[in-house]
């Protein structure tokens, strides 16, 4: 999986979080019709959230499409949002990846194959990225105790996307082989993340 | 389906892993918008897989992008009007006379909104069952429908709902036992819609999914799942 070069964000992009960027009072105002609220999310997330429906989609008009039917479902949703119950940040991607993730479902994606990942990244630790925040860390911690060809499968699920039939097509096992090391690699990073 | 179907959380999970296939997701998003604990559960799983984006480099989305949100938002809602109703839509349903005050409730918001509607939307004089059509967040009733002897269904919204220009919002019944949900045509942006279902009766589901302008092409949902509720018959 290409994650070496995660710190190569584009140059002149500079919004990165700042105090008075929390996520979840920029939603509250966007439920009151703060547009200006509302923008101020899309430059501070936008590039986070396009890589992402990017590498899920592998196709820009598809991840633009993505982009534009989350942020809508934003601003249609914000009032529904419960700062209490869920947190902002990962609300928010999980918006932009159910629309990548239905939109290749729909529409396929041409490019299958070409980028799944056959071995681990060249870098030393390409799970590295995660050390830079708490959860980050803890996920990090409990990836490492799965078995390498486990870890790999949760991570292209989750980072390119793949259903099941791919990650079976991808590592030539059987569907069902498939499924339950999913199922038993999501139990041991539950039973490590929720101790 | 898999054997996952038992333990809501490992079903959860891997909805939220993404490997779904896109009739498994979408029975997953539907099921969540009526069972809170599948709801919470997803919630649990997307924080706890959330940090993988953050392994991916950055990437600029197109310039044009932004102005392509803009320009498809809608106006924004009334959200102090729309909690008023709300909250006398929870009352209304929380009273013993509930039937009666929803049969009223609907009529009020049919003569209420007055919609260039070119189909009748008379509530069913004696409605066989009622359902609440719930958001996908799990919070505050939005639609109420209202189902009468012949399978004919009056649906309403409790406030106007701002949809994009080149989006309709549509309606979906799963009758009981059934696989596969069939489209009951796009709603009105606000006001009242008449529909008919011969097949549906108590404990039919009815969705609403955000399409295409004009609805779906290809007869079934394309997009997300917003609002759910499955019809209680009236004793």
């Amino acid at each position: 999986m290409s994650f070496a070069s995660a710190n190569t964000a584009p140059a002149g992009y500079p919004p990165v979080a700042h105090a008075g960027d929390d996520l979840a009072t920029l939603i509250r105002r966007a439920a009151e019709g703060d547009r200006v609220a509302f923008r101020r999310i899309y430059e501070t997330r936008a590039n986070r959230l396009y890589a992402v429906a990017l590498r899920i989609t592998r196709q820009s008009a598809l991840a633009a499409d993505a982009m534009q039917e989350a942020f809508l479902q934003l601003w249609q949703n914000a009032s529904q949002f419960d700062a209490t119950r869920g947190h902002a940040e990962a609300w928010l991607l999980s918006l932009v990846r159910y629309r990548a993730l239905d939109l290749i479902r729909r529409h396929g994606r041409e490019t299958l194959g070409a980028e799944i990942p056959e071995a681990e990244d060249d870098a030393p630790d390409p799970l590295a990225a995660l050390l830079s925040s708490s959860e980050g860390k803890a996920l990090h911690r409990c990836l490492e105790t799965l078995e390498e060809d486990r870890r790999r499968l949760v991570l292209s699920a989750f980072v390119d996307g793949l259903s099941h039939q791919d990650l079976a097509a991808v590592t030539k096992q059987p569907l069902g082989t498939i499924k339950s090391w999913i199922r038993r690699a999501l139990q041991a990073l539950k039973k490590c993340l929720d101790p | 389906m898999s054997g996952s179907d038992d333990d809501p959380d490992l079903l959860a999970g891997e909805y939220v892993l993404g490997c779904l296939d896109a009739e498994a997701a979408a029975a997953v998003a539907a099921r969540a918008a009526r069972e809170p604990t599948l709801a919470a559960a997803i919630r649990g799983w997307e924080e706890r897989l959330a940090p993988l984006a953050t392994l991916l480099p950055e990437a600029a989305p197109p310039p044009e992008l932004w102005q392509r949100i803009a320009e498809s938002l809608p106006p924004p809602r009334l959200a102090l009007a729309a909690g008023q109703i709300r909250r006398r839509l929870r009352l209304w349903q929380a009273s013993t006379a509930g039937a009666l005050a929803l049969a009223a409730a609907l009529a009020g918001l049919l003569l209420w909104r007055t919609p260039p509607l070119p189909a009748p939307t008379t509530p069913p004089a004696t409605p066989r069952a009622i359902a609440t059509l719930t958001p996908a967040s799990g919070q505050g009733p939005v639609f109420m429908a209202m189902m009468g002897g012949s399978g004919e269904i009056v649906i309403a919204s409790a406030a106007p709902l701002p949809v994009a220009a080149d989006r309709s919002l549509e309606l979906w019944v799963l009758p009981a036992g059934a696989t596969r949900p069939r489209s009951l045509g796009v709603l009105p942006a606000q006001g009242a819609r008449l529909v008919r279902a011969a097949d549906a009766g108590p404990a039919s589901q009815l969705m609403i999914s955000l399409e295409p302008r004009g609805g779906s092409t290809t007869g079934q949902p394309t997009g997300p799942i917003l609002y759910a509720g499955t019809l209680s018959a009236i004793e």
